[in-house]
């Protein structure tokens, strides 16, 4: 069937849920490989030094901490299958409880994050790109350099301390996104996080838009529009843009997912109860089930994010279409 | 136990909040200044008012908490526990103990069968009264190993479960198997909060405390509000607590500065004078929160000679350690784990003063004329703030010692009661419980085993007159700051810091807080 004409021309789209199943398959084995390696005590941190062996001992067998590890990857792998993610060995909580609103909360602050660097950065890009040289360019440089070289951790406490104590515009944690039911039901609290996330993802993208501006910036077909009369913004947006757009979407999907990924500082500065705050917590305390549950779904979003990406890349550019048209018509 | 906070371990604290705050109670490493009040002070005001909401923004916290209080041991649940649970006792910061859902006590003259009187009237959150099962049935259920509470270990040497009983509502008996003198200060423990009778899930927990749970979401907040049945009359003042989870340091002190808590916890030394130059804040703090020490196994070479261990106690500079583990709110003492205002710290009793020429003396009479080599083991934080400063102190003695910075995370495993010469930091415990846990229980950290030692323990506990009690504990504390090999250069606070609107919080040992009294001027 799948060599008919007909169904040739679906392979390219059959390809990419499979390929999806495959990589996150290869996650969660790496990632119960790497779980099992990490360090730590739990039954000395929780009973305090001094616990009695045999008091250790009944700690780990009522945690299920003393199971075999071919055991443990069984089971893993059992819950993985069944979707489901397991009950934290802490809490004894359903993992799936303890990341639900968590993931939620993290999913929407990285896209607040996103959207305010995809909104600034691709324009900014674009803008100085095409006046390369230029004294504003320059400026755009050592703005994006110097941020680039700024650690998250020191972006976020510096807008702690300007924005939330000094000027008192925003709130100094984001503690109270916890109460609400809903992420805009507290939207100030995202808005420090957001926007520190945001200024990591921006000397990348607008670096990024920079350089294909320029690129594009220099192909005849640009040129052949400026002849015919063709300046400015549009000649920017609609020529420039479209053609310089494929690398730098993709690069920003990448951002989004490496973002969703990289909110563990960020969470931490701004005691921002999202994910990234519980997979510190849950590494200290090697309650394995939900590390390796955030790890998956921080995987899975990695995996399809790119996959989309690619998609997506792929109906922009007209040369890397299929050309399954071609062929059953 | 506490970990300083640093740049260094930025990510590495955090997910280590919980066994920092689990394995030894927090022992909030920082100082003081000017700024600083003493808790005694802050907690007695006479013109307490009515309302408000307390924030409260906490460092410690895990996504295993659960407010049951036999479960409570990172800080969150201990402030949590406060709030929602009562005790039957409980101790002041001096181990003084006060009634609470107990109005009396009292022993047989061998210590070994306590009875406790309940208070009338007391209610839980959920409604039903107070009686005597459900005292039995919460401090039954924490000698059920299974559970796997970490106030276990502190009374299963004392009582088994058939020891508990109740002859009548308000009575409960307690026969136990090892006669306890101090058996009651074991109960003031948060994690002995009484729970109703057949309590098993606590997702609406139900406690007789201030304040009743409104909303609870491990590793980020905790809502209560005000019980307006408590027990005591008045109490509580506050209309609403709310204690959130930020584990980054500067943003919680920051938060403070900001307005937006009102009291935070674990701050340290740097934050306090930052919080001196702000108007509006101010620090709280117990002066000897905790205690830091340098532990050598004294049954092992080279500290199995009795020249080298006096020779390490002479070696220590103790000031300059403590300036660096917790500067301008330290004290210096002798080697022994109970602070200069405890009262049954020895009278007299010193510290060895720092002498390097003497050290250096008896560390050649010991056989090692060309210096003494040693390897010390800590992990980031007070504990190696004090390895360091130790090793600049021991140098001009001819004491060479390697300081390996051990990670937290297999510190526990593989080094504490594993490597010959470590760091390490306690709570402030009972002294009938330190000396116990640390000193007499096999193996301790610094491998000190003598019977005459044990038999002042046994006969501290098992005698209800107070004055042999001090004699039996004197003598066995100066055993110990001569015999044992270990160097306790002194005593770190616990510190918060809070708005100069907040008044009546009451500290005890152990990071535990107690706001019925708190209120806003």
């Amino acid at each position: 069937m799948l060599t008919s004409p007909r169904w040739r021309g679906l392979a390219p789209y059959l390809r990419l849920p499979v390929r999806l199943v495959l990589s996150l398959l290869a996650v969660s084995v790496l990632v119960f490989l790497l779980t099992i390696a990490v360090p730590g005590d739990p039954a000395r941190a929780a009973l305090g030094k001094a616990a009695t062996p045999a008091q250790l001992k009944a700690f780990d067998a009522a945690h299920g901490l003393d199971a075999p590890l071919y055991e443990q990857f069984g089971r893993f792998l059992q819950h993985l299958v069944l979707g489901q993610l397991g009950t934290s060995y802490a809490s004894g909580q359903s993992v799936a409880t303890a990341i639900g609103a968590r993931f939620e909360r993290t999913f929407f602050l990285v896209l607040i994050a996103w959207l305010i660097a995809a909104l600034i950065s691709i324009p900014v890009g674009m803008w100085s790109g095409r006046r390369a040289g230029s004294v504003a360019d320059s400026a755009v440089s050592g703005i994006t350099l110097g941020l680039a070289a700024l650690p998250e951790f020191v972006i976020g406490l510096l807008l702690v301390f300007i924005v939330g104590v000094k000027l008192g515009w925003l709130p100094v944690n984001s503690t109270q996104a916890g109460y609400a039911t809903t992420p805009w039901g507290d939207f100030s609290s995202y808005l420090l996080p957001a926007i520190t996330i945001a200024l990591t993802i921006i000397p990348y993208i607008t670096r990024l838009a920079r350089a294909n501006a320029r690129e594009v910036d220099s192909e005849p077909y640009i040129r052949a529009a400026i002849l015919r009369g063709v300046h400015g913004p549009r000649l920017t947006f609609m020529h420039v843009l479209p053609n310089a757009a494929p690398p730098v979407l993709n690069a920003l999907a990448l951002q989004f997912a490496g973002s969703i990924g990289g909110v563990v500082v960020t969470e931490t500065v701004f005691g921002f109860p999202g994910i990234g705050q519980l997979l510190v917590q849950a590494v200290g305390s090697r309650d394995l089930p939900v590390v390796q549950a955030i790890t998956i779904i921080i995987g899975a979003v990695y995996v399809l994010v790119n996959t989309l990406a690619d998609a997506g890349v792929r109906a922009l550019t007209p040369r890397l279409r299929p050309t399954q048209q071609v062929a059953s018509t | 136990m506490n970990d300083q906070p640093s740049r260094r371990q930025f990510l590495g604290r955090v997910g280590t909040g919980l066994a920092a705050a689990a394995v030894a109670s927090p022992i909030l490493a920082a100082c003081s200044s000017s700024s600083t009040k003493s808790t005694a002070a802050a907690g007695s005001s006479g013109t307490a008012k009515r309302g408000g909401t307390l924030r409260f923004a906490v460092a410690g916290g895990a996504s295993a908490d659960t407010p049951d209080p036999a479960l409570a041991g990172t800080s969150f649940t201990l402030y949590m526990a406060a709030n929602l649970y009562d005790t039957l006792v409980r101790a002041d910061q001096n181990f003084a103990l006060a009634p609470a859902l107990a109005t009396s006590w009292s022993s047989t003259p061998d210590a070994k069968t306590w009875s406790f009187r309940l208070r009338d009237g007391v209610t839980f959150h959920g409604g039903g009264k107070l009686t005597a099962k459900d005292v039995a049935y919460s401090i039954t259920r924490i000698l059920s190993p299974k559970l796997a509470s970490p106030a276990l270990a502190n009374i299963s040497p004392f009582l088994k479960a058939s020891g508990i009983s109740a002859p009548d509502p308000t009575t409960v008996k307690f026969q136990l198997s090892a006669p306890n003198a101090f058996f009651p200060q074991i109960l003031a423990g948060l994690n002995f909060g009484i729970i109703p009778d057949g309590t098993t899930s606590f997702a609406k927990p139900a406690g007789s405390g201030p304040f009743f749970l409104q909303e609870f979401q491990p590793l980020a907040n905790a809502k209560f509000a005000r019980n307006t049945d408590y027990w005591r009359s008045g109490r509580p003042y506050l209309e609403a607590v709310n204690l959130v989870s930020i584990a980054e340091d500067s943003t919680r002190v920051q938060s403070l500065i900001g307005g937006s808590e009102d009291l935070v916890d674990n701050i340290t030394g740097a934050d306090v004078k930052l919080l001196a130059a702000q108007p509006g804040v101010q620090t709280l703090q117990i002066k000897a929160g905790g205690w830091v020490d340098l532990a050598a196994w004294g049954d092992t070479k080279p500290f199995n000679d009795p020249n080298v261990v006096t020779a390490l106690k002479y070696a220590a500079n103790r000031e300059q350690i403590m300036s660096l583990v917790a500067p301008n709110a330290y004290l210096t003492g002798p080697d022994i784990p109970v602070p200069p205002s405890d009262p049954f710290f020895p009278h007299g009793l010193k510290a060895y003063a720092y002498d390097p020429d003497h050290a250096k003396h008896l560390v050649q009479q010991a056989g090692y004329q060309d210096g003494l080599d040693l390897t010390l083991y800590a992990y980031e934080g007070d504990k190696l703030d004090a390895a360091l400063a130790f090793k600049q102190s021991a140098q001009p003695a001819g004491i060479n010692i390697k300081v390996v910075t051990w990670p937290h995370a297999t510190y526990w495993t593989q080094v504490w009661l594993k490597k010959p010469f470590v760091g390490d930091s306690w709570a402030r415990l009972h002294t009938s419980v330190i000396l116990q846990s640390a000193f007499a229980a096999q193996p301790n950290e610094f491998h000190w085993k003598d019977d005459s030692f044990n038999g002042l323990l046994t006969s501290a506990v098992a005698t209800t007159d107070a004055t042999r009690q001090k004699t039996l504990y004197g003598d066995a504390l100066s055993m110990i700051n001569d015999k044992t090999a270990g160097i306790i250069p002194g005593w770190e606070p616990q510190l918060y810091g809070a708005s100069t609107k907040l008044h009546g919080v009451e500290l005890a040992n152990g990071g535990q807080v107690f706001l019925d009294g708190a209120y806003f001027a």
